[in-house]
């Protein structure tokens, strides 16, 4: 067993599966619980086409935290040693400006059925499906020289979906989201609703929330009211995934 | 006052009648009217009590600055009558008047009370005898309130929120300026956010008949894509971030250019009586008629110091009202165009005149007007009254340059319009363009084309100031500030400081003529002394209608020009505006362990520590401290920090930031630590367990997480070693399982050899517990046989709930934060931070073995530590045991001879001793055992014992058994 197996939530038995920090708020809200790759996920509340709706006229909060982080950290030249991580012009980049630099390492790039985060020259993110997170996790032990840890509990995740969702953020988070400034693949970190997290534009109507687990409870306090305030709701991953698909890949960002 | 005949581009829609009740009582208006328009057309022209006086005051401003209009709205106070847009339904009432708004008998604040109030009063009266200060204090303000505010939270009706919003330029003002500056910056693909006070943007065209205009400008900000904030004033300017407060939401405005276009604001006159209902703003005056088509039933008089008051009378008089009279205090009035205009609408003029007095009994009724001398000062015996229902006044316009002087010579902050001095509708619309367009080009849109534009416009502009030198072109925030008091350098006060009628030179805060001249003769004679001695501009209305006055009378009492005067500081908020809103939704952010809810479902009694929301108690401390020490208690100890520290250097790095060696740690084993400062003092402490050859776990204390990686994180940073620390505290869940049947307890649902020879005192273990992978450390923070267990979080409640069934035959029982605080005292273990300060090194805090100064390598702390080393410590921090059983409060002083010598940090009374203990700073000569102290506590004196060893199991059998 890895000395690091510990931080790892998952198991071989289905009713040790883990279970979502938010699975309380998501249970109150009326949300069924299912296994989904290993996790007991919240896939509905019981009102498909209400969530349908909200998701295409509105907005909708899921929970996500069934997805999977791993940290990568080490020298940046064994970060750039994983594709989706290097920087697509090296040449070019280097030449921008310190601004325009963070900007572009702040462009997560969507491979593998996860989302591949540069958030420092010696510092990664992957975020993965859950279907994929064993798969990533043991591609990054065995491929990058420093090492990958499974940071997967120590996040809540939640993705705000529908046309509404970021005047959602407005409400407590003044990261600036235009499209211009963040187009979908954008990753900012910053506080969310005065905590410590990280925004990721996954497409142009939705956006993951990465925030400390142990502030779960708190946030989806928070989302939820300014969800319902704007004429929102919570839904399952259902009808995220028929609402709100990600596409299979997306092109890496315009260096 | 009467409604007039339909008036092109009247804002109220006489089709939808609306009811709501003022003072209970129902009362009509349109859709489109303000309350106050409403209640004018009533017959209501009594709107509120002033706020010292309780005198009664009407309409002033007719767009929702003026503080003469408060009324509470639905419940809530502070509204603005003249500017709140009238709903069906709405429940409106007076305030700050008893028993009724038309008879207040806190009047006689003004009739009887003027020796008991002079100026800065309350420096003076009330002060004496002392103790009936409470009494005065209630009083007073009951007597003076604004307002009433819901004595409970469910009373209370709002929400309030915030809204970010990022975009590229933010135009404040909506007038034409405003919205050309809009209109040009957007046109060339900027984003940009226009915000005004107005229910509509248009300014000044909504009143002077080219509402046309106006709506159509309008339409092509919107088409041009900005975003339009309506009853929405900007409060400040805060580097950049402009809060802008619209109904229940606060939004907050960033942007790279800012584009200042707050127009100027029309001045009062200073006269004898000049609050009494019916004296009004002629710029008032006008839009009353115009949007709302107000006019006074009988005749109107007009006061005034410029060209604005004749535009006013002009455009009164051709909506229909019966202009009396104009009085203009410039002798040369008659040749100017506008005064030919009025004479030969049949309006007379009075040139050289002025208004020196207000008659009325609650309402205006008539007017004095006088000649005036060269200086503008009425001459005697030479007055006139004349009847009529309103006065409307005009005393010059000053710039609403607030937030342009909040912002300073800010980059990114330009002025257009009539706070720039660009006042007439061509030049305000062609600055405010000029504005937009420079905005717009130095953000990079609009490319060679847009820069070709914006050269063009800049040279018209040059070219325009060639022609005409008396007009200001500049657009740069000094511009304002030099127009801002000079353009009308007229230090008119048409009020003597004599006699018993009120000349106000602040209607919101009831200050006079002679307020002001009193602090002058007391030595408050700088402006910035006598706004705070007199409290003048610090109303409502944040000296809009005050701070021109306010000069005006300091450079005629001081004999200083306008100059030499100055002005206040400008500081937000711009616009009052409710706390709430300020404050926005209530976010406490709370961290809380994986196992939260099952503490919950326990009955635990949560309360913060740090920033956790922990499980107090399970409601019987004593039973479950006893409990850990006979049978098994379980903890939630989630809340420790925790870090993984990795790497090559991983061993080196910890080695340079602990005093003690832990690279020689061999993996599976745990070591305790403490942290220390530079200068040898503790920060926090911990264990630190070693995983495998190149991993570390560092736990550290619940609300020293956060320091602690940071400080890991500078001190990595800083030496560059190859290592990476990545902090796992929220994705853990930790407990720790404790008492004599612990181990009987933790065998059942594990296959680890738990025995005390293959599992030792500090020893680390992985295996599966209850089927869940976690790291299991044998340690024992309250000082019995101990294991705390980590797993993933997700996994917490399962673990939790398998150990609580598998010692359900060993009497397992929950405990909390007080129970574990009572048995770690027990031991005398340190809590850091509750037992430690800023002062305290290991030395004298009685840990001397946790420093290894015989290491070869460098650590921090390491040279104050050496030094402490040699030095006996003046305090130790000792155990302590109350013979007489008195409990003392943590924080209690520590008497040696007499004299403080220390403190308690920490007291109990232990359940398994009976006995109280704690532990304290006493001086080095009394860390001694069984040397006596005193402690002193809130009154009490008592005698103390020093126990240099633990209370209970001094030689950690139990622990390591």
């Amino acid at each position: 067993v890895s000395a690091l197996a510990f931080l790892t939530p998952g198991a071989d038995a289905a009713e040790l599966s883990p279970r979502s920090p938010l699975s309380r708020e998501t249970a109150a809200a009326g949300g069924r619980i299912e296994l989904r790759d290993g996790w007991q996920v919240t896939v509905s509340y019981g009102d498909r086409a209400g969530e349908l709706k909200a998701l295409r006229e509105a907005v909708a909060l899921v929970d996500s935290s069934q997805l999977g982080v791993v940290e990568l950290q080490g020298g940046s030249r064994a970060l750039d040693a994983l594709p989706p991580l290097r920087p697509a012009d090296r040449g070019e980049f280097d030449e921008r400006g310190a601004h325009e630099r963070a900007r572009a390492r702040h462009q997560a790039v969507r491979a593998d059925d996860a989302w591949w985060c540069r958030l420092a020259p010696a510092r990664a993110m992957v975020v993965s499906d859950a279907s994929a997170t064993a798969r990533t996790r043991a591609a990054l032990e065995r491929e990058s020289a420093s090492g990958a840890l499974d940071l997967t509990a120590a996040y809540a995740k939640l993705t705000l979906a529908g046309p509404l969702a970021r005047d959602v953020l407005a409400r407590f988070c003044a990261l600036d989201l235009r499209d211009h400034v963040a187009p979908p693949g954008a990753l900012r970190p910053g506080s969310i609703a005065r905590t410590p997290g990280v925004v990721l534009r996954e497409a142009t109507s939705r956006y993951l929330l990465l925030f400390g687990a142990a502030y779960a409870s708190y946030t989806w306090s928070v989302v939820a009211d300014a969800v319902e305030q704007l004429g929102g709701r919570p839904a399952g991953i259902d009808a995220l995934a028929e609402a709100a698909p990600l596409a299979v890949a997306e092109e890496p960002p315009d260096a | 006052v009467k409604r007039l005949a339909p008036q092109l581009g009247e804002r109220i829609d006489r089709t939808q009648p609306l009811t709501f009740t003022f003072d209970h009582r129902p009362t009509e208006g349109f859709a489109g009217d303000t309350i106050a328009s409403a209640l004018l057309a009533s017959g209501r022209v009594v709107l509120s009590r002033s706020f010292k006086y309780h005198r009664p005051r009407g309409e002033l401003c007719g767009c929702g600055r003026c503080g003469n209009s408060l009324v509470e709205v639905d419940g809530a106070p502070g509204v603005r009558a003249c500017g709140e847009p009238l709903r069906a339904g709405m429940r409106v009432r007076h305030q700050n008047a008893w028993p009724s708004l038309d008879f207040d008998a806190m009047r006689a604040t003004d009739l009887l009370g003027g020796p008991f109030t002079p100026v800065g009063f309350y420096y003076k009266t009330f002060i004496r005898p002392r103790r009936l200060w409470p009494l005065y204090e209630r009083v007073l303000r009951g007597a003076a309130g604004l307002g009433r505010l819901p004595r409970t939270q469910a009373e209370r009706r709002w929400r309030t929120q915030y809204r970010r919003r990022h975009c590229d330029v933010v135009v404040i003002g909506g007038g034409l300026a405003g919205l050309g500056a809009a209109i040009s910056a957007a046109r060339l693909g900027a984003d940009v956010v226009l915000c005004t006070e107005d229910v509509e943007p248009g300014g000044e065209l909504l009143v002077e008949g080219a509402h046309e205009r106006a709506r159509a400008l309008t339409a092509e900000a919107r088409e041009a894509g900005v975003e339009l904030l309506t009853r929405a004033p900007a409060l400040g300017y805060f580097d950049g971030l402009v809060p802008v407060w619209q109904g229940d939401t606060l939004h907050q405005l960033r942007a790279q250019r800012h584009i200042v276009t707050t127009g100027a604001i029309e001045q009062p006159l200073v006269f004898a009586e000049n609050d009494l209902p019916g004296v009004m703003l002629a710029s008032g005056a006008r839009r009353l008629a115009a949007l709302y088509a107000l006019a006074p039933s009988a005749s109107a008089v007009v006061a005034t110091l410029g060209d604005e008051g004749l535009e006013a009378a002009l455009a009164l008089h051709e909506r229909g009202v019966r202009v009396a009279a104009v009085a203009d205090l410039r002798a040369d009035a008659s040749g100017r165009p506008l005064a030919a205009r009025l004479e030969g609408a049949g309006v007379r003029l009075l040139a050289g005149a002025t208004v020196v007095r207000a008659l009325g009994r609650g309402r205006l009724e008539r007017v004095r007007l006088a000649r005036v001398d060269g200086d503008g000062v009425a001459l005697a015996g030479d007055a006139e009254e004349i009847e009529c229902e309103l006065l409307a006044i005009s005393g010059g316009v000053q710039p609403a340059s607030s937030l342009a002087r909040q912002a300073g010579a800010s980059a990114g902050v330009a002025l257009a319009g009539a706070v720039a001095g660009h006042g007439a509708a061509e030049l305000a619309e062609r600055s405010g363009g000029l504005a937009g367009l420079e905005a717009a080009v130095a953000l990079g849109h609009g490319g060679l084309a847009a820069e070709r534009e914006l050269s063009e416009q800049r040279a018209a502009f040059e070219d325009r100031a060639a022609r005409d030198p008396d007009a200001p072109v500049a657009t740069a925030p000094a511009c304002a500030r030099e127009h801002g008091y000079r353009e009308r350098g007229v230090a008119h006060v048409g009020a003597s400081r004599g006699g018993a009628a009120r000349a106000f030179v602040d209607l919101d805060e009831d200050v006079t003529v002679k307020d002001v001249g009193q602090a002058v003769a007391e030595g408050f004679s700088s402006i910035e002394l006598s706004k705070r001695y007199t409290t003048a501009t610090m109303g409502p209305t944040q000296g809009r209608y005050s701070h021109a006055a306010l000069a005006r009378v300091l450079a005629r009492e001081t004999g200083a020009s306008l100059d030499q005067i100055g002005a206040t500081t400008a500081r937000p908020p711009w616009t009052p505006v409710p706390m709430g809103v300020l404050a926005g939704r209530p976010h406490e952010p709370a961290k809380r362990s994986a196992l939260h809810g099952r503490h919950r479902e326990l009955g635990a009694s949560v309360r913060w520590a740090g920033d956790w929301r922990r499980a107090y108690d399970y409601g019987d401390v004593d039973g479950e401290a006893l409990a850990v020490q006979s049978d098994c208690g379980l903890i939630d100890v989630s809340t420790l920090g925790k870090l993984i520290v990795r790497g090559p250097d991983a061993g080196e790095l910890l080695d340079r930031l602990y005093p003690n060696r832990l690279s020689n740690l061999k993996p599976g084993r745990i070591r305790y630590g403490v942290l220390c400062s530079d200068a040898g003092r503790i920060t926090d402490d911990g264990t630190v367990c070693r995983l495998d050859e190149g991993s570390f776990y560092v736990t550290t204390t619940s609300s020293g997480a956060a320091a602690v990686e940071q400080w890991f994180s500078w001190w990595l940073a800083d030496w560059q070693l190859d290592a990476w620390l990545t902090d796992v505290t929220q994705g853990l869940v930790a407990v720790n399982l404790a008492g004599p049947r612990a181990r009987e307890v933790l065998q059942s649902v594990t296959e680890l050899d738990c025995s005390p020879e293959a599992f030792s005192y500090l020893d680390a273990k992985h295996a599966e517990v209850a089927g869940i992978e976690c790291l299991l450390l044998r340690i024992g923070f309250v000082g019995e046989l101990g294991y705390e267990i980590h797993c993933a979080a997700p996994h917490g409640e399962r673990l939790w709930d398998a150990l609580v069934a598998a010692g359900a035959g060993a009497g397992i029982r929950p405990f909390g934060l007080e129970p574990q605080r009572i048995l770690r005292l027990q031991k005398q273990h340190v809590l850091v931070g509750q037992d430690t300060d800023s002062e305290s090194t290991p030395y004298g805090a009685s840990m001397p073995w946790v420093v290894k100064l015989d290491k070869s390598q460098e650590f921090i702390g390491r040279f104050a530590l050496e030094l402490a080393a040699e030095r006996e410590p003046r305090e130790r921090l000792v155990g302590f045991t109350v013979p007489s059983e008195a409990l003392p409060k943590e924080g209690a002083v520590v008497l040696d001879g007499g004299r403080a010598a220390g403190q308690v940090t920490s007291a109990r009374r232990a359940p398994k001793l009976a006995r109280v203990i704690g532990l304290a700073w006493v001086p080095a000569r009394l860390a001694e055992e069984d040397a006596r102290f005193q402690i002193s506590d809130e009154g009490r004196t008592f005698d103390a014992l020093v126990t240099t060893k633990p209370f209970y199991d001094p030689d950690g059998v139990a622990l390591r058994s």
